[in-house]
């Protein structure tokens, strides 16, 4: 591969941080273990490509460093391309022989000095952890939304504790050096770039249970598919966003909102405490009498109340007979009035309507297999929404009386396992020829002919691994022999398929609280989400509803997907999210019930009741 | 009676020219001579003009006999059927007969307003146009199935059932009432030719709609290739969980059994059969009246099983005339049928007087073993119209 395929890839990284996360059990980088930086995991090495194939930055003796620890073992591919099809490993290998060359060529890497500020910083927490190279900033400069500009920040910390973060606060603030805090060093929406210090809490990964109260406390450096792995360790659960993402910082910017906030609720209805260290560097926690009332929603937005340095999150019980189903729907009022009457009706655990991008994007190991499966599920089967459910033997009983059509998981398992066998598949032609009254997916749902659909469908993880590249058919094939790999409940909590969303394009997500008694009024903020990306030529779809609150309220997000890399994209994906915007507004100021997830804004500690039923 | 020959040929339109009866009719009445305009609707990209030539080729028609259907862009059912003012005022001016060939023929309850559209709608347009053109004679496609379901004879005459199989019976029963009324207003002479199922051509089963007959034979045909790959090319464990296995000579053990009612039994005719019959009442029978060309004799259902059993080298296939339980392969039979179902439980018989009346050649219309095997050689060999497009 040449230098300019590489920079091509290189500049496709999707900044989701699933490379910092042991999601496949592959381990993660080993070149990051020591210390956790963006630059020593993949995604900073991507970055850190660029930034040299494009000289924005020097060489220098760290990114010599950086790129020496990276010993080319391959995890990152596997990661990343189940993520998002893209194999980084070409670009780690093309960084290092770019350094080669550089060395090679009689050059001698530049050593960034330590100025003052930096030498404070140092101080509070060690050498080690603080730094103001730009091989280590900047990966910190930018992340895929196109309405975010390049921003380097002059430095990066890693503090261990609250007392470091309350010393590196007072020390800004007496430098009136600005600063921001990262999650797990990603951003895909901008708000968390800054020209000054930029806070990494990679270091902050403690994760205390207080099972008699049914509660864990991590501390921010903890994403949320580690608090659910050790949550299920212990026989619970907690409500989490997408698996890369720390739980703090979930909660700090808009609250956490998963298919299980159907049952579980979002914002301050996941958590029992926190503690934060406020912008004058002063400890302080929820359940403190004098504590800032985060409980209240403005929703001209806030300032942020400071830096969050643990959450105690809800942990929940769940029953042991629990199971995804999932109903199909053609249409999207039939889709989302049963979910509205599931949530009426409290039933099931974990709801979301799904749209055909959705589903068939999530369950696809390739972009080429979710193009070719959409268009087996929406055009050969009719299912355009389909209907994800979580819940016990009791509930699941009740659905199949309410909805005669479901894939079960078993039908599940096997469609999974199937994918590359679906589109094309000649036995399956007696579908596809179907003419008669019923949606042919009700064919395929019927519990009668599993046996049958099991000797057509060709449905094993070697099938599957068939469909991606051949170097990777071997993991694959053991990957897929797992079984949470298509378990719909397993996926449904560390929901480790769903940032597959942006392996097509990059999406910029509008997500909003919408009522679910107003059924035509979320059909018609859908179509004009759908109207705006189509004349300005953007890649759009509906993305999914949650019903909230016993189905009154519900969460939804429309994406527009963008290449960032692509200038022309990226010009019409601005004019629609401009054109966007005011639609957004205009229904927010107009019509009850509807909120956009900007009037949370850094009050993800909210009551729900605030934003929902508030004006 | 006034013998066609001894008239002067006119100017024939015929609708629905690109469909399975209307291009083969098209073709043999080119073949006899006339003129004729067809009116076909672009489609899937294809013109009109193309969508015949498609055709014409894979009913081996010549080239020069093609010359000799003019081909109109349009849709019955759209006003002045979608030919525009001009072309619509020159074919009424120049029109002596019209063949109404164009129907839907779906039989699914949710395809109703399409199969109203065409069936129906679509014909009171045509039927305008006959009432303010020269046209002197129209010819009216129906099905033999129009017919009330009874046990006794369906008679050749207008017929108001109570109740039908599917909206295409029922609308087809409305376009006979409607073109009766408004030609007999008019004063136009009218035919009403009631086929039963038309299969492929007798001599080499040719066809490119794969509905009707061959629908649920089409479903035994991929069960069976399936359950073949699962014996012979994996190992076998799935379809012997089914029952499925192969037995003496190849033959494969396919345990279906399909419900049926005693007497049941489908009435099928070659399309070169129906196209002759037609010319021929065409030609002598132009007094007017309602003509079933219809096989004399149903091919009874049990029949149709033992060639299907033959055919596909398969035991197991038996009928019943009591509901019993349905294992996964009735299922499927069941549910990818549904709309056929109900003709498997069909008994109605036609009587032909009409047509025997002008009938003066003995023609072979029995649906024999020979004229089903050349059907399925020919449905299998164009993978149940797969490798058409037009």
């Amino acid at each position: 591969m040449n230098k300019t395929d590489i920079l091509q890839t290189a500049r496709q990284c999707r900044h989701y941080a699933m490379c910092k996360i042991d999601f496949l059990k592959t381990g993660i980088c080993p070149a990051a273990i020591d210390r956790p930086f963006v630059s020593f995991f993949p995604q900073g090495r991507m970055d850190l490509f660029s930034g040299v194939y494009e000289r924005r930055i020097p060489v220098t003796k760290e990114l010599v460093h950086i790129v020496e620890s990276c010993n080319l073992c391959g995890i990152c591919d596997k990661q990343c391309h189940f993520v998002t099809g893209l194999r980084p490993l070409t670009v780690m290998k093309g960084l290092k022989e770019y350094v080669q060359e550089f060395l090679d060529k009689g050059n001698v890497p530049e050593e960034s000095k330590p100025d003052d500020f930096l030498i404070a910083l140092q101080t509070i927490t060690g050498q080690k952890w603080a730094s103001s190279d730009p091989a280590i900033l900047f990966p910190y400069a930018d992340d895929p939304c196109p309405a975010t500009p390049f921003t380097m920040p002059r430095y990066v910390v890693m503090p261990s504790n609250s007392s470091e973060i309350s010393e590196i606060i007072k020390l800004c603030r007496r430098e009136e050096i600005p600063y921001a805090v990262r999650g797990n060093g990603a951003s895909v929406i901008g708000f968390v770039m800054s020209t000054g210090l930029v806070m990494d809490m990679n270091r902050m990964k403690g994760i205390r249970f207080d099972e008699k109260n049914w509660c864990v406390y991590v501390q921010p450096g903890v994403s949320a598919f580690e608090t659910q792995k050790e949550a299920v360790k212990k026989g619970y659960r907690v409500n989490a966003a997408e698996p890369s993402a720390l739980l703090c910082a979930n909660m700090m910017c808009s609250g956490i909102f998963s298919n299980f906030s159907h049952s579980y609720g979002i914002l301050a209805d996941n958590y029992v405490n926190a503690e934060f260290v406020d912008h004058d560097g002063n400890l302080f926690n929820l359940n403190q009498f004098d504590a800032p009332n985060l409980f209240s929603n403005d929703k001209m937005g806030r300032k942020s109340p400071g830096v969050c340095t643990e959450v105690g999150v809800k942990l929940y019980p769940f029953p042991e007979d629990e199971e995804g189903l999932i109903v199909p729907f053609s249409d999207m009022e039939g889709a989302l009035s049963f979910a509205s009457e599931l949530g009426r009706r409290r039933i099931g655990n974990a709801v979301g309507v799904l749209g055909g991008e959705y589903l068939s994007v999530f369950i696809s190991p390739t972009e080429e297999l979710a193009r070719r499966i959409k268009r087996f599920f929406s055009g050969t089967l009719g299912i355009k929404y389909a209907v994800l459910v979580v819940a016990d033997t009791y509930d699941r009983k009740i659905i199949q009386e309410m909805e005669k059509v479901v894939i079960s998981q078993k039908l599940l398992s096997l469609l999974i396992l199937g994918l590359a066998d679906l589109n094309g598949n000649e036995s399956l032609s007696i579908i596809e020829e179907y003419v008669g009254d019923r949606e042919p997916y009700e064919i395929l749902c019927d519990g009668e002919i599993l046996p049958l659909l099991e000797l057509l469908i060709d449905s094993s993880p070697e099938s599957l691994a068939k469909a991606v590249p051949e170097d990777l058919e071997g993991f694959y094939k053991d990957l897929y022999s797992r079984p949470e790999m298509t378990n719909m409940v397993w996926l449904s909590m560390f929901r480790i398929i769903s940032s597959r969303m942006g392996r097509y394009k990059h999406p910029v997500a509008f997500v909003l609280y919408v009522p679910m008694d107003n059924i035509a009024l979320i059909m018609e903020i859908d179509s004009e989400f759908k109207r705006i990306g189509d004349i300005h030529h953007i890649h759009n779809d509906y993305g999914f509803i949650t019903p909230l609150d016993m189905g009154k309220r519900g969460v939804y997000e429309f994406d527009f997907y963008v290449d960032p890399t692509d200038d022309a994209d990226r010009r019409n994906c601005l004019n629609a999210m401009a054109e966007a915007v005011e639609m957004i507004e205009s229904y927010c100021g107009g019509a009850n019930g509807v909120k956009w997830i900007q009037s949370v804004l850094y009050q993800g500690f909210c009551r729900s009741e605030n934003l929902l039923y508030l004006d | 009676m006034i013998n066609r020959q001894e008239e002067e040929k006119g100017l024939l339109f015929i609708t629905g020219a690109s469909g399975f009866l209307g291009s083969h009719l098209a073709i043999e009445l080119a073949k006899r001579g006339y003129s004729i305009v067809g009116l076909i609707r672009p489609l899937n990209g294809l013109s009109g003009e193309e969508r015949l030539r498609r055709i014409g080729r894979l009913l081996e028609a010549d080239f020069r006999i093609l010359s000799r259907i003019s081909v109109v862009e349009g849709d019955m059912t759209l006003p002045e059927l979608g030919l525009g003012k001009d072309l619509y005022h020159e074919l009424s001016r120049s029109v002596t007969e019209i063949i109404n060939c164009a129907a839907d023929t779906s039989f699914a309850k949710k395809k109703r307003e399409v199969v109203e559209r065409i069936n129906v709608y679509g014909l009171e347009n045509l039927l305008k146009m006959a009432t303010k053109s020269k046209c002197s004679f129209f010819h009216q496609i129906s099905t033999a199935y129009v017919s009330e379901k009874t046990s006794g004879i369906c008679k050749e005459e207008l017929t108001s059932p109570k109740k039908f199989t599917n909206a295409y019976e029922e609308t087809k029963c409305r376009a006979e009432h409607l073109s009766t009324n408004v030609c007999h207003k008019a004063g136009i002479r009218l035919n009403i030719y009631r086929a039963g199922i038309v299969c492929g051509e007798s001599r080499k089963g040719r066809t490119f709609r794969f509905n009707g007959f061959y629908y649920p034979l089409k479903s035994i045909h991929r069960l069976v290739e399936s359950f073949r790959t699962n014996l012979l090319e994996k190992d076998g464990e799935k379809a012997r969980k089914m029952g499925v296995r192969f037995v003496e000579e190849n033959r494969l053990m396919l345990p279906l059994t399909i419900r049926v009612t005693e007497n049941a039994g489908i009435n099928v005719i070659p399309v070169d059969y129906f196209s002759r019959m037609l010319i021929k009442i065409m030609d002598v029978g132009n007094q007017g009246g309602i003509f079933h060309i219809t096989q004399e004799k149903n091919c009874p259902l049990k029949d149709l099983i033992e060639y299907t059993r033959k055919y596909f080298h398969i035991e197991g296939l038996n009928i019943t005339l009591d509901g019993s339980p349905e294992g996964p392969i009735e299922r499927i039979f069941n549910l990818y049928n549904e709309p056929y179902l109900p003709y498997l439980q069909d008994s109605r018989v036609f009587s032909s007087e009409n047509t025997m009346q002008l009938r003066d050649e003995k023609l072979d219309d029995r649906f024999t073993y020979e004229r089903f095997k050349i059907c399925m050689d020919y449905a299998i060999k164009a993978d149940w119209g797969k490798t058409f497009k037009g």
